[in-house]
């Protein structure tokens, strides 16, 4: 019994020389000690006030004051440093612009840092440069009079959000409920690069829903339901006559998931399907009627990963097409033709390599191919064809992991308009864009 | 602890031999309440020249108090966090803790309950929400109501870390500001629940259900209990210092660890130290 204890008082002090790291590991085994008569219970407490006093001086994390409603604080930066070429020739090659022939040396950060707070809640805040929708890349040597000035280095708010994500949830029915209110990142299944449909930098503004089952409609598969209903514009400030109109602009989507997957080195293998519906809605006034108006899209993503030279090998694709598509073509042409065919959409890509462990190489391949009146022009990804319609063509992609944290990628991208005809604006007769990135995150 | 007395002894002596002056103490409302008040009075029988200022306002303020240094004394019901250590060394103070009484959380139920005893698997489950009904803990069917401290108390806290491994409270518990509140509900509703401190067991309507602790063995809070720590829900009470108390301070810690000042702890309803043998 000597020996024991004389071990553990030994194993105790080496504790305190050891310092920071060990010192909030101690209790338990402080608690030990008193249970076996070793300590008292006033030297165990002022053993554990040395510990806690070593702790605090020496460790960053005895430092941080956090709230006791929080139960996990999470702080990420993602930095990407990047090289843009663009060549955009307008449907009138030899026109006036927009003939863009431009290089642009180029940064983004978002710095967020997410809250899990008591009873399943959390509390999301993401900060990033630049202020466009779908871009978060502010450019260097482009900030005011002099050089290296800071003028429009300036950090925005991208996302501010209030969530819910339970399991079990309303009285075992869902076996997990995500809420998200506020401005946040989409829950939607959107295979391709950049998100296709919804480009991966729009934080949407309103409120989605995920409702998940587990082995749902059989034993294995899992059953998605998402829904999101989106702010564009609270009309808050917009005259009809002398009253203010205050009807919200609105963007509906829906989407049921059905997926068989499994992973297997942190890889996602197996079948996701994602029939998707999607329409807007708007008060009668004419500013949102040429945004918003015909406007009821069906969308069918799918993705298939298999295993090929011990690398996920994923084959996607989306089928699209906008019911009122004809009608949208028709309002944006002129009166004179007659585009009421161009209501389609789609992507086709295959992508191999997980881009998980330091020295992992991805190849992505992608073809698209976006018609006149097919799609919204603010929803899609804006570095193909700069987000317009009547645009098709490919992008290549190839990333490595140089380390865990830190990523190169260069991608290409290439479209071309479908009607050769079309009005300026309305797709390019050419649109190169090629992007050289150096990225870390924590 | 001989040790300790020791020092406070010699402290008070050398510092306080005509029994003067002002002692200035501030934190938690569960010792400051009625214990803390009842063994100042005993010692300004014997020391008439000494003036007391408590405020019992939370173990936070307490804590705080003694970093800002304007209180000779901290009471509170949890230890420092390192937050508040690395805040008053900050400022050149050194916490120092002092274990004044124990207390033993006790489970409520209302005294109409067919409930007797709760496993500690049982406490946590119920507590947690996994379970929501009384039958199936043996009681009459029905959803449990929960009642809780409030979320800025030190024994809201307390509670997770010694019944509900560190989990979260069910959605649906009610909070309570105070241990006299949770057993006027738990009292009122013969499907409630509750914790309150030792010293609120016998309030009317409630009874205390016993704990089937780690080793199997039914135990109720109670000194013995405590003592010999086979109840499970059991903690101590602190008084800070800033460093080594010294003079009055010195003097009232010793006269409250003294067996005249746990005698009053134990009458005030807490669990006096106990005395190593």
């Amino acid at each position: 019994m000597l020996k024991l204890t004389s071990k553990i008082l030994a194993t105790v002090i080496a504790f305190c020389g050891a310092g920071a790291a060990w010192a909030q590991d101690s209790g338990p085994l402080i608690d030990l000690l008193v249970r076996k008569g070793v300590l008292g219970d006033q030297e165990a407490e002022e053993l554990r006030a040395e510990l806690l006093k070593d702790f605090a001086a020496n460790s960053p994390a005895g430092k941080l004051d956090l709230s006791a409603r929080v139960n996990r604080l999470t702080i990420a930066l993602d930095g990407r440093i990047r090289y843009q070429y663009d060549n955009e020739v307008t449907n009138s090659p030899g026109a006036a612009g927009p003939n863009n022939d431009r290089s642009r040396y180029r940064y983004r950060f978002r710095l967020a840092t997410t809250a899990l707070l008591n009873n399943n809640w959390n509390l999301g805040l993401r900060l990033e440069t630049a202020e466009g929708a779908t871009s978060t890349n502010d450019d260097f040597g482009a900030s005011g009079s002099t050089n290296f000035a800071k003028t429009g280095n300036t950090a925005f708010v991208g996302q501010l959000y209030v969530g819910y994500a339970a399991n079990n949830a309303l009285g075992g029915r869902v076996d997990h409920l995500d809420l998200r209110l506020g401005k946040h990142q989409h829950p939607f299944f959107v295979p391709g690069v950049n998100g296709f449909y919804i480009d991966s930098d729009i934080n949407v503004e309103g409120i989605s829903e995920q409702l998940t089952w587990f082995d749902a409609p059989a034993k294995g598969w899992t059953l998605a339901l998402r829904g999101g209903q989106y702010l564009l514009a609270n009309n808050s400030r917009t005259t009809v006559g002398t009253a203010f109109t205050n009807e919200p602009s609105v963007w509906w989507v829906g989407q049921a998931e059905l997926s068989k997957t499994h992973l297997f080195e942190n890889n996602a293998y197996g079948t996701r399907i994602a029939p998707t519906i999607m329409t807007f809605t708007a008060p009668n006034i004419v500013s949102d009627a040429a945004s918003y108006d015909n406007f009821l899209v069906f969308l069918l993503p799918v993705e298939h990963t298999v295993r090929f030279r011990n690398q996920p090998l994923s084959i996607y694709a989306t089928y699209g097409v906008n019911f009122q598509g004809g009608m949208k073509a028709n309002r944006i042409y002129p009166a004179t033709e007659n585009p009421s065919s161009y209501n389609q959409m789609g992507n086709f890509g295959l992508r191999w390599g997980g881009a998980r462990n330091p020295g992992d190489l991805q190849l992505t391949a992608e073809y698209r191919y976006v018609e006149s009146g097919a799609y919204a022009t603010f929803l899609a990804d804006s570095d193909f064809n700069a987000g317009r319609t009547n645009g098709a063509g490919y992008i290549v992609s190839g990333s490595y992991l140089i380390t865990d944290a830190v990523t190169g990628t260069v991608t290409f991208f290439h479209a071309e308009n479908i009607d050769k005809n079309s009005p300026s604006g309305i797709g390019f007769h050419r649109a190169d864009v090629l992007q050289v990135d150096l990225s870390a995150r924590f | 602890m001989n040790k300790l007395l020791a020092f406070l002894t010699a402290s008070a002596i050398a510092t306080t031999a005509f029994g003067q002056g002002k002692l200035v103490i501030k934190g938690s409302d569960t010792l400051g309440a009625k214990m803390v008040p009842q063994v100042a009075e005993a010692f300004r029988a014997k020391h008439p020249g000494v003036v007391f200022e408590i405020a019992a306002e939370g173990s936070t303020t307490g804590i705080a108090a003694i970093t800002d240094g304007t209180a000779d004394i901290g009471m509170s019901s949890r230890r420092a966090r390192a937050t508040e250590v690395s805040s008053a060394l900050a400022k050149g103070v050194t916490m120092r803790p002092v274990i004044v009484s124990w207390d033993a959380m006790a489970v409520i139920v209302n005294e109409s309950s067919p409930i007797t005893k709760l496993s500690l698997r049982q406490v946590e489950q119920i507590f947690a929400g996994d379970v929501k009904d009384w039958a199936a803990v043996g009681g009459n069917p029905g959803a449990i109501s929960i009642y809780t401290r409030n979320t800025s108390s030190g024994t809201y806290q307390d509670w997770k870390d010694l019944a509900m491994k560190r989990r979260d409270y069910a959605p649906s518990s009610q909070k309570m500001a105070g241990n006299e509140q949770i057993a006027a509900e738990v009292g009122k509703n013969p499907s409630g629940i509750g914790y309150v401190g030792i010293a609120y067991i016998n309030a009317p309507g409630v009874k205390v259900v016993g704990i089937v602790n780690a080793a199997g063995k039914l135990v109720m809070p109670a000194a013995e209990s405590v003592h010999d720590r086979s109840y499970p829900y059991a903690r101590p009470n602190f008084f800070y210092t800033n460093g080594e108390p010294s003079g009055l301070t010195a003097e009232f810690i010793e006269y409250l660890l003294s067996a005249e000042g746990q005698d009053m702890v134990a009458k005030s309803g807490f669990v006096p130290v106990p005395t190593k043998s």
